[in-house]
């Protein structure tokens, strides 16, 4: 209860404040500035006077957000320079000091981003976002001067999803450089970017991509509404969205792609998605998602499409083995002994003789060994990392064989299965994937082939049940869409790929008119 | 909520069905070939397992088969007092062959044809053998050439038998069985033996069993065995095929066959009962070999030497057909094809098919063509 009343006392102050306008009286608004302030060590004010009569004025800002230089140079200094232009006869005050204002903003200020502002809630919130503030005396309005700056990260490689082909840059946790990006390749004006603003504490500057004739509309406002919705402290990044803006709560399949590629994003666009960026994370969310989706690297699309689609033929197939290769391999050695050929069955017989662990047992040390590997690689700083592949790759390849505890077939599926979920490009899926394992492992261990298939259609039933801003999760596997099965096992070449994926309001399906063969007559030779 | 309540219970319970029971393969003994016999008015089951052996090393040494046998009045008993003592459970998921005893067969195979075929352990795709003047543990206690396991060994010499010598060809249990009960045809089964080679004893196919009945009753020789494998083989392509030398007496031309196809028609008449099969074989031959001296590759010999092959052909196949119309066994199907032709007809007389069989006329024509001859295009003249 008293956590109730503390919420609604802060939403009452804040809003009492937001109607505070700022005061005439520059002192007053300095102290109530101060009061609201008090104990930020980095925030920053300059008084100064200038013009004649001589004007007080002050200047406010957080270090470390502005430009400081700019301030300085284009602030300060324009305004002492261009102290003739203040230099008035009349002594009406109130006129003067309100001219000065617009002079200020209109002849002084070498500074492209300059707006009014009337009340303290806007106020902090600019100079917490990096603006400076200019307030002058006797007047109800300050400036807002865009002056941010600060350490960022530049843009850099994509570290997470690297490709040999295509772009290699990815975003950086600032927001005004990964709109930049998406805008450097969507030169439309039906690519929107709408901004919002989320988190109490945070308040986040979250921005909302789609392009505008491609997006259904429904979908695009479903996204606005829940985003307009969240009640948070703070963001810290895109993926606290994710679970706040979900259909399925309680579900581990994720219903959006996390991607770091400007590329892959503009891709997802342009097949009418929707992405959400944040400031302060380099990751963005597209959303909705399909699963069979995860297939698709960002490669496929740079590459000629036969290599492309043979690999993801073969992306296809180590998801199916990453799933299942354990599970049956242990249900095999547990359950059914027959449908082992012989030759396989004489290795196998004489590789887990003196092993003391059941099959299923020794699976599971071994898929957790390799876990623990996996989350301890990920884990250490970058100068140990190598000792834990060089133990892991010991311990577990060797020396347990030798030792007997476990056999070497099982080492070499477990470790397949282990590279097989590391070849589906999108990392959520695999970890989804590596989850999944585990339970179709029990499912074996308990029940064999026959648990294998209840898991299979428990995973594959609950899969198809759900859907995201109506988009069905496996679709279009299911629902089944022939048209449209071709795109995600084959990858279509360019010259073909009329059609966009459909989605539920879509309003602009094509791509381009018609197929547009590359026509001989554009052959080296045949003009001539 | 009550469904996902429901559920989570149904999926606890499932883990306690006892549908499939688990076994870790240490807790197995794998058998990979089983041989049957009767002896003493008792079946004895004969059985080659895979030895659970400590490291591989061990595997490569001669001891890594296990053989042990019991007896009881069924099979199914016999199978239940060989297990009787063991620590681990055999397993007969991976037998690869089944030995018939000699003494089995001339008895009665009904002894045993149902267990083998009923038991859902023991696959029905793997050969049968008879084992002809030897019992099944003798047989499984000879050490196999090149191979671990006597059982592996011997499927795979039969599977490489066929295209090699094209003399025996693997009867699968399920071939045998439909054969044994379908009327207008009998099983033939390949027979092994135990020859002795030097010191040591090793195995050998040794022609095939004919059956009437349940009952073996007779076997053929290796000649009759390659009438009986030209007369009924499918898509025979391979094997070789000598004949004599005709310009240099004692030595031999081999020809490698490519193709031999058998086409065998009834012609039936019906007011007197009479029967003829029409044989028509079709085949295609490589000049293979030439032993001994000759100008035989010359276009004007060729007829003579297609011609001696044809001849050749035709003596193993009559020689065959007579053999089981000696011992009155219808190896050849020959009333299969009567009723497959005319199946009113043949309602007719197969009450009294054992007695006309051997009656049955036959007319055989045979077809050879050489085709290649390989790197020389022509015969050595040697110098004398």
């Amino acid at each position: 209860m008293s956590i109730s009343n503390n919420k609604s006392s802060q939403k009452s102050i804040a809003d009492n404040n937001k109607s505070a306008s700022i005061s005439p009286e520059l002192n007053k608004n300095q102290e109530i500035l101060a009061q609201r302030l008090a104990g930020c060590s980095d925030f920053m004010q300059r008084e100064f006077f200038f013009g004649s009569p001589p004007a007080k004025a002050l200047v406010v800002f957080f270090e470390g957000l502005v430009d400081k230089r700019q301030i300085e140079n284009n602030l300060i200094k324009s305004i002492f320079m261009n102290c003739n232009i203040f230099s008035s006869k009349e002594q009406n005050s109130e006129t003067y000091h309100a001219g000065l204002l617009n002079n200020l903003k209109n002849r002084v200020l070498a500074l492209a981003e300059v707006k009014n502002i009337d009340n303290y809630e806007d106020i902090i919130f600019h100079i917490f976002s990096g603006d400076t503030v200019l307030l002058l005396d006797k007047c109800t309005d300050g400036l807002v001067i865009g002056t941010r700056s600060w350490a960022a990260r530049a843009v850099s490689m994509s570290e997470n999803e690297t490709t040999v082909f295509g772009p290699k840059e990815s975003f950086t946790e600032t927001l005004t450089f990964n709109t930049a990006m998406l805008r450097r390749r969507l030169k439309s004006s039906s690519f929107k970017i709408e901004k919002l603003t989320i988190g109490r504490i945070s308040k986040t500057s979250t921005c909302l991509c789609y392009i505008e004739n491609i997006a259904p509309p429904a979908m695009v406002s479903d996204i606005r509404d829940r985003l307009s919705q969240i009640d948070i402290d703070a963001i810290l990044d895109t993926g606290y969205l994710e679970e706040l803006i979900t259909e399925e709560p309680y579900s581990i399949f994720s219903q959006a792609m996390h991607t770091e590629r400007p590329d892959r994003v503009c891709g997802n666009l342009l097949e009418g998605k929707a992405c959400i960026m944040i400031d302060g994370s380099p990751m963005v969310l597209v959303l909705p998602v399909t699963f069979p989706q995860f297939a698709n690297a960002p490669d496929d699309y740079y590459i000629n499409y036969i290599p492309a689609t043979l690999f993801r033929f073969l992306r296809i197939a180590a998801f199916g083995a990453s799933l299942l290769m354990t599970a049956v391999f242990v249900s095999l050695l547990t359950y059914h002994h027959e449908m082992i050929p012989t030759p396989l069955l004489l290795t196998i017989i004489s590789a887990r003789q003196g092993v003391p662990f059941p099959a299923f047992v020794e699976a599971l040390l071994l898929e957790i060994t390799f876990e623990l590997l996996r989350e301890a690689g990920l884990r250490l700083p970058n100068a140990i990392g190598p000792a834990v592949s060089i133990v892991g790759a010991l311990i577990i390849g060797d020396a347990a064989v030798q030792a007997g505890l476990v056999s070497t077939p099982m080492v070499v599926v477990i470790a397949f299965s282990g590279i097989t979920s590391f070849v589906i490009p999108n990392y959520n899926a695999g970890i989804i994937t590596r989850v999944m394992r585990f339970v179709f492992l029990i499912a074996a261990g308990l029940l064999g082939l026959l648990g294998i298939m209840i898991a299979l259609i428990l995973l594959i039933t609950r899969m198809a049940s759900i859907s995201f801003f109506g988009v069905p999760y496996l679709s279009p596997v299911a629902p089944f869409n022939r048209q449209q099965i071709f795109d995600i096992l084959t990858r279509r070449p360019w010259f073909n790929n009329t059609l966009r994926p459909w989605q539920e309001g879509m309003k602009n399906q094509k791509r381009y008119e018609q197929r547009q063969p590359p026509s001989a007559g554009n052959k080296r030779g045949t003009n001539q | 909520m009550k469904n996902y309540k429901l559920s989570v219970i149904i999926i606890f319970m499932l883990t306690l069905l006892s549908g499939c029971q688990g076994n870790e393969i240490p807790d197995l003994i794998f058998s990979i070939g089983i041989g049957v016999d009767w002896q003493d008015n008792q079946i004895e089951l004969t059985s080659e397992f895979i030895k659970p052996t400590a490291t591989k090393e061990d595997s490569r040494e001669d001891s890594s088969a296990v053989i042990l046998s019991g007896k009881g009045r069924t099979l199914a008993e016999a199978s239940n007092l060989l297990s009787d003592f063991l620590p681990q459970t055999p397993l007969w998921n991976h037998v690869s062959i089944v030995l018939l005893g000699e003494n089995l067969c001339k008895t009665d195979v009904a002894l045993v044809s149902d267990y083998l075929t009923r038991t859902t352990e023991i696959k029905h795709n793997i050969p049968l053998l008879v084992i002809s003047g030897s019992n099944p543990e003798e047989i499984f206690k000879t050490k196999p050439v090149l191979e671990t396991y006597l059982s592996t060994s011997l499927a795979r010499t039969l599977k490489n038998e066929e295209k090699q010598l094209n003399m025996y060809k693997p009867v699968l249990m399920y071939e045998f069985m439909r054969k044994l009960i379908t009327p207008g045809i009998e099983p033939v089964l390949p027979q092994i033996k135990k020859v002795k080679d030097g010191e040591k004893y090793i195995l050998s196919l040794d022609g095939l069993a004919v059956f009437k009945g349940p009952r073996m009753i007779a076997s053929l020789n290796e000649a009759e065995s390659k009438g009986y494998h030209y007369l009924t083989g499918k898509n025979i392509n391979s094997g070789l095929l000598l004949i004599n030398n005709p310009e240099d007496p004692g030595y031999f031309i081999t020809f490698e066959l490519t193709k031999l196809a058998a086409e065998i028609k009834p012609l039936i008449e019906k007011e007197n009962q009479r029967i003829t099969m029409l044989i028509q074989v079709h085949a295609d031959g490589n000049f293979y070999e030439q032993s001994g001296g000759g100008d035989l590759l010359r276009l004007d010999k060729y007829p003579q030497l297609e011609q001696m092959a044809e001849d050749k052909i035709n003596a193993y196949i009559s020689n065959c057909i007579d053999k089981a119309q000696n011992i009155n066994s219808d190896i050849l199907g020959w009333g299969q094809l009567i009723n497959q032709a005319d199946t009113h007809f043949w309602g007719g007389i197969a009450p009294q098919w054992d007695t006309m069989f051997p009656a049955v006329n036959y007319q055989l024509q045979s077809d050879f063509i050489i085709r290649r001859t390989y790197l020389t295009s022509k015969s050595y003249y040697f110098q004398e």
